[in-house]
C-alpha cells in the first residue's frame, strides 16, 4: 500500500474500523461514496468525499471527489485497526467528527400508529426503499415532539445500508440538512422552504419521502385532541 | 580563509517555518559554516549580525536575506543554490488545466471559496488586524495565532466579531479545539463533556492533558487570547464563549483557563456565569490563588470524580533534596507554565527575574541574564518577532540550556516540553541529548546539575506521553505530567545559601 | 433555532481557512479537515496604518456595496450622434485627449501627433510643423475626455468638428459621449496625421456622422448593455475583441443607415468602412463602461476605482470615495505581440480611456470570455481563464448581466477595490493595443498592461484622510 489518506470517523460505527482486522465486502462504489458492509447485517460503513451526501454513519474524507476507490463491488477489503484498507490506498481514521441528533422533545400525550410504518418497512427500490425514508422522517419528527417511538425497528426486514440509517434515526442521527429542517419546524418557525429544499435534494427520492415521513408525524402531533379521541 | 555572501531580495515573502526549514538545508551543504535565510525584521536582523554577517541597512522587514559563509565561491554557490532549490520547493506548484483557479489571496477570501467556518491566522502581526477583520466580515470566526497585535485593534476585531455573531481567538491564541478538530497547538484528547475556555494555551493544554489522565474527555476548548481576562480587553471573547458552551448539547460544565485575571473583569464574569445554568469553575492563576493543577483537582472533586495520581518518572541518579547550592533557572515554551512555575517558587524563594515578571522591577534586561532565581518564557512576543515559536524553533532555548550549564550559579534546570499536534514532530531526542550534554558539563565541573521537565502530553499525542518521558528520563531527568508537581520537584533541591 | 456563533460549535467537521505558516494547514490535513490556504503575501509597502484605517471605516462595506449596484445597474442606450461642439460644448481652440491631465511638454509621440492631427484636421494650421509649434506656444487648450463625461481609446482626441456617440443612462439620468472608431491602420488615435488620416476624419466628418446620425434618431435608440452581454458568450472581451459585438452593432445600425438620406454611393461607403472594422463596437462598448463607472462615483467612503486611464505618460486612476482627485504613476508599457517588423523598442507607454472597460468588468476582467484573445495578446488559455479569475480577489462583486460561460456562467468581476489591489499586490488586468512611440506610426502590436502600482497606495492614502 503505498498511501494513506486521512479521514474522520463517525462515533456510530467507529468500532467498525476500530479493533482488530477483519473483511469487508463492497456494497457499492460511486465517484463520491463507497459502501462497505460486514457481514453482520445492518452493519454498513459508508466512505464519502468531502462534496457527498455525509450520511450520519460515513467515514469522511476532507478531499471532495470524483475518486478512483479501485475496487468494484463484490471484492473484498480489510478493516480494523483505525484503517480502511482498500488494494491501492488506505484510508486512516485520524479523529471522529460529529454527526447531527435531533433532540428529544419534553414527552408529549401523542398517539401515533406506528404499525402501519413499521409494516412496510422494507418496500420500495434501491438501497434505501422508499418506505424506509418515510419511517426515518417519522422517527426523527417524533423524536423532537416528544411522542413515543417504537422500542425497536425489524431493521433486519431491509437492505443493510437502509437498516444502518433506521438505527441511526432511530437514535436522533440523520444527514445534518434533515437535522435543521426537524429543528426549525419543531421549534415553530414559519419559513421551513429553504430547509424543505435542502431535503428535496437528497437522492433521488429519499428527500421527498422524508419529508412525508416528517409531515405524517407533524400533523397527528396538530390534529387537536378532542378529534383523534372521539375517532 | 572564508567567503561570506549576504543578499537582499524584495518582495520575497516566506513564513518563518519554511525558512527555517530553508535554512537547516542551507546550512548542512558541503563548505557551509553558517548560513541563515530569514526575512529582515529588526530581530532577525539583530541575531545575522551577531552572527558576524553585514547587513545592509535599505534591508525591510518584507525583504528576504540569504546570507551564508562557506569556505569558498564554490561552497557560498552551492549553499544559494540549495536555498533557492528548497524555497521553490516550498511554493506551491500552479494548478494545470483550465479549470484550476488561481489560490485565494486573503483570509476572507480562502473563507469565502472553502465555505469555511474558521479562519485560522498566523501572518505577520502588524498585518493580522486587517486579515482577522476582513475574514469577521466573512462571516468566520477567528483564531488569531498572530502576535504583537495591539489592545485597541483587540478590542475593534472583539466588538466587530459580536456584532457578527462570530468568535475572535486571540490575539496570540496558539490553542483551540473544536468539535474534536485540533487548531494550533492542542493534545489529542477524547470527546468528553467538560467545555474549556482558554486565555492561556499552554494553560488550556495542562488542563486537558490533566483531564485526560484523569479519564475526563472535553466538548470544545475556545481559545480567547491571553488579554481577553484583562480590564483593557474586558472578558469579551469570553463571554461569548461561555454562552455558546452553555447553549452546546455536548457540554455539561465549563472550565475557565487563565493567565492573572483582573480582578474586576474575573468578579463581571464570574456573575455572568452564575446565571447560564451550568457549573462553570476556574482555574485563574494569581498570587493567593490555585495553582492550575489544584484548581483542577478541585474541579474533579465538584464534578463527583476521582483525582488520579499525576504520572511522574523520577530520575534515579538526582542529587538529594536540599543539597543544592545556586539558582533556579526555569527555561519555558510555554507562558502560563512558566507563569505557573513563578507563583509557585516566588512563595518558597521569593523574587523571580524574568521577561514575564510578576512585578515590573523583577523584569530582566535585554541579555535575559541574572545571578539569581530566573524564568524565561521564550515563547514570549518580545522573542518571537520574525521567527517561528519555540515550540516549533527551539534553537533560543536550547543554547540557554547549555549556557547554563556552564553557569555556577545554575543550582537547578526547570524546563517544560508542550506534545500534540502543531508541536514539533520528535522533540524528545533533541533535548534529551542537551539534557545529557548539560548535565555532563556541570559534572565536568563538579556539580551534579538536577533536570526537571514539566511534560505536557497525552498517550494519544503523535509523540506520545509516555515514549517521550521515557527518552528524557533516560538522559537523567525528571519528568512530571503536572507542572505544579515539576516546580516542586526542582524546588525541593535548592539548599540553604539559595 | 439559533445556535451562538452561527453554530460554529454544533458543526459536523468545521472547515477551516488558513493564511499565513504552511504548517498549521497542513496538521489540519492531518486530521482530515477541509482546509483552504490562502496564498497570502504581505501588502504592498507602507500600507498597514492607511489599510487599518480605510478598512475600519464603518461606512465602507456599504459605500462599496451601493457603489458596485450602482455601476451594475446602469443602462446604456445609443440614443444619439452629434459633433463634439454640440454634444460637450467643446469651443474652438479646445482639445480633448486620453487619460489623466498633462501639458505638451511631457506628453508621449502618439499623443503629440494626434494633437497635430487634429489641429490640421480642424484647419488651425497648415502643416505639421506649423501645428507643433502652434502647440508647443500654448495656443490650445487640453482637457481629458473624463472631465467632460467622455472617453476616447488610444490619444483618445477630440476636436469640435468630430462626431459623438452619446450613450444614455437612463437609470441614472446620465449621458456619456465617445468618437466614432476610425479603423485600423493609420490612424488619428495611434498619433497618425498623414494626408490619409486627415481625409479620413474629413470624410467620417462629412458622410460618415451624418448616416449614423440618422440612423440612431430614426431606428435607435440601441441597447449596448444588451449587446455587450451577448458578445461576451460569443468569444469577445469587448476591448481587444470586439468582432462579435461589431456585427451585432451593425445590425442595428443597417437598416437606419441604408434608408438615410445620402447618396447610395455614400451609403455604400459608410455601410463598407463600418463592416470592415471590427473594432466598431469598441468606441460603443468604452461609453457604456463610462457611464456605469460614473453611476458608481461620488459615493463618500466608497474606495471601489471608477476611473482607469492613460496619457501615454501617466496612468491615472480615480476612486469613488476621493472625488475629482486623480492618482497618478508612470504608465507601463504592454508586453505582447507586435505587428510586422515591430518589436518592443518602437512601442509607446500603455495610452488611451480604454481601460474604462476593465474599470467597468470586462476587457482583461472578462478574458476568459475570450480565449482566442491569446493569439493577439500572447500567453495561453489556461492563462486568459486564471486572469478572470484572479481579478475576483480585487473586485467588489460579480456583474449580473455580464457572464462568462466556460466559468459555468460567472459574472465577471467587476468593481475595483483599492483595498484588495494594495492587499494582495494584484494590479488590474488590462489588455490594450500598442501605440508607435514615434509621432504618426500608428499601431505596432497588442499585448497586456497593469497599471502603474502606485496609483493605488496613492489612492488609499487619500482615502485614509478622508475617514
Amino acid at each position: 500500500m503505498d498511501t494513506t489518506i486521512p479521514a474522520a470517523a463517525s462515533p456510530l460505527t467507529r468500532d467498525l474500523v476500530a479493533g482488530s482486522r477483519r473483511p469487508a465486502v463492497v456494497l457499492a462504489a460511486f465517484p463520491t461514496a463507497l459502501y462497505l458492509i460486514l457481514p453482520e447485517h445492518a452493519r454498513v460503513l459508508p466512505v464519502v468525499t468531502s462534496d457527498a451526501l455525509v450520511l450520519p454513519t460515513s467515514v469522511r474524507l476532507a478531499e471532495p471527489g470524483p475518486r478512483d476507490w479501485g475496487v468494484a463491488p463484490g471484492e473484498a477489503v480489510t478493516l480494523g485497526g483505525d484503517l480502511v484498507a482498500l488494494p491501492s490506498h488506505g484510508i486512516r481514521i485520524v479523529r471522529s467528527w460529529r454527526p447531527r441528533r435531533v433532540r428529544t422533545g419534553a414527552p408529549q400525550p401523542v398517539a401515533f400508529d406506528w404499525a402501519p410504518l413499521l409494516a412496510e418497512i422494507g418496500r420500495g427500490e434501491g438501497l434505501t426503499p422508499r418506505a424506509d425514508d418515510v419511517l426515518c422522517g417519522a422517527l426523527l419528527a417524533a423524536r423532537a415532539l416528544g411522542i413515543a417511538r417504537p422500542a425497536r425497528v425489524p431493521a433486519e426486514r431491509t437492505t443493510s445500508l437502509s437498516a444502518s440509517l433506521l438505527v441511526a434515526a432511530h437514535a436522533g442521527y440523520a444527514v445534518s440538512a434533515v437535522v435543521d429542517h426537524v429543528t426549525s419546524v419543531v421549534a415553530g418557525f414559519a419559513d421551513s422552504q429553504a430547509t424543505r429544499e435542502q431535503i428535496l435534494a437528497i437522492g433521488h427520492t429519499s428527500g421527498e419521502a422524508l419529508l412525508q415521513g416528517i409531515d405524517l408525524v407533524l400533523d397527528a402531533a396538530n390534529t387537536p385532541l378532542l378529534e383523534r379521541i372521539s375517532s | 580563509m572564508t567567503v561570506t555572501q549576504v543578499d537582499v531580495r524584495k518582495g520575497a515573502y516566506h513564513d518563518s517555518v519554511t525558512l527555517l526549514q530553508v535554512s537547516r538545508t542551507m546550512g548542512e551543504t558541503a563548505g557551509v559554516e553558517a548560513a541563515q535565510v530569514a526575512m529582515a525584521t529588526e530581530l532577525n536582523v539583530e541575531v545575522l549580525t551577531g552572527m558576524g554577517f553585514d547587513i545592509p541597512d535599505t534591508a525591510g522587514p518584507n525583504d528576504l536575506v540569504v546570507a551564508v559563509r562557506a569556505a569558498d565561491d564554490e561552497a557560498v554557490a552551492a549553499g544559494v543554490a540549495a536555498a533557492d532549490a528548497a524555497l521553490t520547493a516550498t511554493s506551491r506548484a500552479p494548478g494545470g488545466g483550465f479549470g484550476d483557479a488561481p489560490p485565494p489571496r486573503t483570509t476572507a477570501s480562502a473563507v469565502r471559496a472553502g465555505g469555511a467556518e474558521i479562519a485560522m491566522i498566523s501572518v505577520p502581526g502588524r498585518f493580522a488586524t486587517t486579515e482577522a477583520l476582513d475574514a469577521i466580515g466573512a462571516g468566520a470566526s477567528v483564531m488569531l495565532f498572530s502576535d504583537n497585535v495591539s489592545v485597541e485593534d483587540e478590542v475593534l476585531l472583539k466588538d466587530a466579531a459580536a456584532a457578527a455573531d462570530v468568535l475572535v481567538m486571540g490575539p496570540d491564541c496558539g490553542t483551540a479545539v473544536i468539535g474534536g478538530v485540533a487548531l494550533g497547538f492542542a493534545n489529542v484528547v477524547d470527546a468528553g463533556p467538560i467545555g474549556m475556555v482558554a486565555a492561556s494555551g499552554t494553560g488550556a493544554q495542562q488542563i486537558m492533558c490533566l483531564l485526560d489522565a484523569a479519564g475526563v474527555g472535553i466538548s470544545h476548548c475556545l481559545g480567547v487570547g491571553g488579554r481577553d481576562l484583562k480590564s483593557a480587553v474586558g472578558g469579551r471573547s469570553t463571554r461569548q464563549a461561555l454562552a455558546a458552551l452553555a447553549a452546546d448539547d455536548a457540554t455539561t460544565s465549563i472550565v475557565v483557563v487563565s493567565k492573572p485575571p483582573d480582578e474586576e473583569v474575573l468578579a463581571d464574569l464570574e456573575s455572568y456565569a452564575g446565571g447560564l445554568g451550568l457549573p462553570v469553575h476556574w482555574a485563574t492563576l494569581g498570587a493567593g490563588r490555585p495553582d492550575l493543577t489544584s484548581a483542577l483537582e478541585a474541579v474533579l472533586r465538584a464534578e463527583g470524580r476521582d483525582v488520579p495520581g499525576w504520572p511522574k518518572w523520577l530520575s534515579d541518579n538526582d542529587p538529594e533534596p536540599g543539597s543544592v547550592s545556586g539558582s533556579l533557572r526555569g527555561l519555558f515554551c510555554g507562558g502560563t507554565l512558566a507563569d505557573e512555575a513563578m507563583l509557585l517558587a516566588a512563595e518558597e524563594l521569593g523574587d523571580i527575574r524574568s521577561n514575564i515578571p510578576l512585578r515590573d522591577d523583577l523584569a530582566l534586561g535585554s541579555d535575559l541574564r541574572s545571578d539569581g532565581h530566573v524564568v524565561i518564557d521564550f515563547g514570549d512576543d518580545g522573542l518571537t518577532q520574525g521567527r517561528a515559536h519555540p515550540m516549533i524553533d527551539p534553537t533560543l532555548r536550547m543554547e540557554r540550556i547549555s549556557a547554563e550549564a556552564a553557569d555556577p550559579t545554575c543550582g537547578v534546570l526547570l524546563l517544560d516540553l508542550v506534545l500534540g499536534y502543531g508541536a514539533h514532530q520528535d522533540p524528545a531526542g533533541e533535548l534529551a541529548d542537551a539534557i545529557r550534554a548539560a548535565k555532563d558539563t556541570a559534572r565536568a565541573d563538579g556539580r551534579e546539575l538536577p533536570v526537571v521537565v514539566s511534560l505536557t502530553g497525552t498517550e494519544g499525542d503523535p509523540q506520545g506521553l509516555t515514549r517521550t518521558a521515557l527518552t528524557l528520563a533516560a538522559a537523567g531527568a525528571s519528568v512530571f505530567l503536572s507542572n505544579r508537581d515539576a516546580t516542586r520537584h526542582a524546588l525541593s533541591f535548592l539548599g540553604g545559601d539559595r | 433555532m439559533n445556535q451562538p456563533l452561527r453554530g460554529l460549535l454544533s458543526a459536523e467537521s468545521p472547515s477551516v481557512a488558513t493564511s499565513g505558516v504552511q504548517l498549521f494547514a497542513d496538521a489540519l490535513r492531518g486530521q482530515a479537515v477541509e482546509v483552504t490556504e490562502a496564498d497570502w503575501q504581505p501588502p504592498m509597502e507602507g500600507t498597514e496604518a492607511d489599510l487599518a484605517r480605510v478598512m475600519g471605516d464603518a461606512r465602507r462595506a456599504e459605500a462599496n456595496a451601493t457603489a458596485y449596484a450602482r455601476m451594475s445597474a446602469a443602462g446604456a442606450e445609443l440614443c444619439d450622434v452629434k459633433q463634439a461642439k454640440d454634444a460637450l460644448d467643446l469651443e474652438r481652440g479646445t482639445f480633448l485627449h486620453a487619460g489623466p491631465p498633462i501639458e505638451w511638454e511631457r506628453m508621449s509621440g502618439p499623443l503629440k501627433g494626434a494633437l497635430i492631427g487634429a489641429v490640421l484636421f480642424e484647419g488651425l494650421a497648415d502643416n505639421a510643423e506649423e501645428a507643433e509649434k502652434a502647440l508647443a506656444a500654448g495656443q490650445f487648450a487640453f482637457e481629458p475626455c473624463h472631465h467632460r463625461d467622455a472617453v476616447g481609446p488610444m490619444a483618445g482626441v477630440v476636436s469640435p468638428s468630430m462626431w459623438m456617440y452619446g450613450l444614455r443612462d437612463e437609470a441614472h439620468d446620465a449621458w456619456s459621449w465617445c468618437s466614432l472608431n476610425e479603423g485600423l491602420g493609420k490612424v488619428l488615435r495611434y498619433g497618425a496625421y498623414g494626408p490619409e488620416v486627415v481625409d479620413r476624419l474629413h470624410w467620417m466628418t462629412d458622410v460618415l456622422g451624418p448616416i449614423l446620425q440618422q440612423s440612431v434618431r430614426v431606428t435607435g435608440p440601441f441597447d449596448i448593455k444588451a449587446i455587450l452581454a451577448q458578445m461576451l458568450q460569443m468569444g469577445d472581451e469587448g476591448h481587444n475583441r470586439n468582432r462579435a459585438g461589431s456585427l451585432m452593432l451593425l445590425r442595428e445600425l443597417l437598416p437606419g443607415m441604408i434608408t438615410a438620406d445620402a447618396s447610395s454611393t455614400d451609403i455604400a461607403e459608410a455601410v463598407r468602412f463600418s463592416g470592415a472594422n471590427e473594432h466598431f463596437f469598441l468606441n460603443l462598448g468604452m461609453p457604456a463602461c463610462k457611464l456605469a463607472t460614473m453611476a458608481a462615483h461620488g459615493v463618500a467612503g466608497s474606495s471601489i476605482v471608477t476611473t482607469m486611464a492613460r496619457n501615454g505618460t501617466d496612468f491615472g486612476i480615480r476612486v469613488s470615495g476621493t472625488g475629482d482627485a486623480w492618482f497618478t504613476g508612470p504608465a507601463n508599457t504592454p508586453e505582447g505581440l507586435f505587428l510586422g517588423d515591430y518589436g518592443p523598442d518602437d512601442a509607446n507607454p500603455d495610452i488611451g480611456d480604454s481601460a474604462i472597460t476593465e474599470t467597468g468588468g470586462i476587457g482583461g476582467f472578462a478574458m476568459a470570455a475570450a480565449p482566442a484573445i491569446v493569439k493577439f495578446v500572447g500567453g495561453d488559455v489556461a492563462f486568459a481563464l486564471q486572469a478572470t479569475q484572479r481579478m475576483y480577489e480585487i473586485t467588489q462583486g460579480e456583474h449580473p448581466m455580464f457572464q462568462v460561460p466556460i466559468l459555468d456562467f460567472r459574472g465577471t468581476p467587476t468593481g475595483i477595490d483599492v483595498v484588495s489591489v494594495v492587499r494582495t499586490g494584484i494590479l488590474p488586468q488590462i489588455n490594450t493595443g500598442m501605440a508607435g512611440r514615434v509621432a504618426g506610426t500608428g499601431q505596432v502590436g497588442a499585448g497586456l498592461v497593469t497599471p502603474s502600482a502606485e496609483c493605488f497606495p496613492a489612492a488609499l492614502a487619500a482615502l485614509a484622510s478622508r475617514v
